[in-house]
């Protein structure tokens, strides 16, 4: 398939089969605390949606952003500033939904200019749909692109 | 010649007249084009189960969605041609017709066009697209 076509193609039709699903090990309230964030980011790509009561995902958390919180000095213990909540965690990253009717070409461009390592997907209702692995995405290129 | 030779070979051309050695001719042709069909056929059928094994996502090794994706028109021409590489196959076996290899030729040629279009080089703007992926953590 042509790269100009295949960019143009919605992300949940032809990116479909390398969406890993799963709402339950990806999202978490958005008024989680940090120091529970961990148990719930165990998942095999250290990536967190965040939801708001309606189930929408308001922001993406990855375990880098938890890493650059703990490498400028935050406590382990259970301090004041460990209960904060994973939402005033400043993300590396402005969440900017990517829903599966967004062309692959913004899903790319998501991606590449945020290096990110996992893209989180949305419906149409911005609630949670799946998540995309860089390494799956570029394996999809590879496969699909002549 | 021989008294024994000459009954021989008169013995021959009595039993082979011409209806019967053109029937014999008409057999052997016809078991010959039965088993190029038959192969054909076997072509196409390998190649189908193939393509529709992809298609129903039976087979998910090599994210074959290239099949996956495949046309009404691209698919026939796939088992078509699958056909046609059992049948050339099938030629030096004839008059023996091996539905067995018409059948597998026919499945593991679209696995060969596979291989080989996955060695095919990458158009500049494919590179230029996968370069851009690599970056350091």
């Amino acid at each position: 398939m042509k790269l100009e076509k295949f960019e143009k193609n919605k992300v949940g039709k032809m990116l479909e089969y390398i969406i890993e699903k799963g709402s339950d090990k990806f999202t978490a309230p958005y008024n989680i605390k940090i120091k529970d964030a961990g148990k719930h980011m165990d998942n095999d790509y250290g990536i967190l949606a965040l939801t708001d009561p309606s189930k929408k995902v308001v922001q993406v958390i990855s375990e880098s952003d938890i890493r650059d919180l703990l490498s400028k000095g935050i406590s382990l213990d259970p301090t004041e500033e460990f209960e904060k909540t994973l939402k005033s965690v400043a993300a590396r990253v402005k969440y900017t939904p990517i829903t599966t009717d967004s062309t692959i070409k913004e899903a790319i461009d998501f991606v590449v200019e945020n290096k990110v390592q996992n893209l989180v997907v949305v419906d149409e209702n911005s609630n949670f749909y799946g998540v995309i692995n860089k390494d799956n995405l570029v394996k999809a290129i590879d496969e699909i692109v002549d | 010649m021989s008294f024994d030779a000459m009954l021989l070979l008169s013995g021959i051309f009595l039993q082979s007249t011409p209806e019967s050695l053109i029937n014999g001719w008409l057999v052997e042709n016809a078991n010959n084009a039965s088993a190029i069909v038959g192969s054909s056929i076997m072509g196409i059928v390998g190649s189908t189960a193939y393509l529709v094994a992809s298609k129903l996502g039976f087979i998910k090794f090599n994210f074959n969605k290239k099949f996956q994706d495949i046309g009404y028109g691209r698919a026939f021409g796939y088992s078509m041609i699958g056909g046609a590489v059992a049948t050339v196959f099938q030629i030096p076996e004839l008059p023996n017709f091996i539905p067995i290899q018409s059948f597998v030729l026919g499945i593991t040629w679209p696995l060969l066009v596979a291989q080989y279009t996955s060695k095919t080089e990458n158009t500049p703007e494919k590179d230029s697209l996968l370069k851009r992926f690599t970056w350091k953590k």
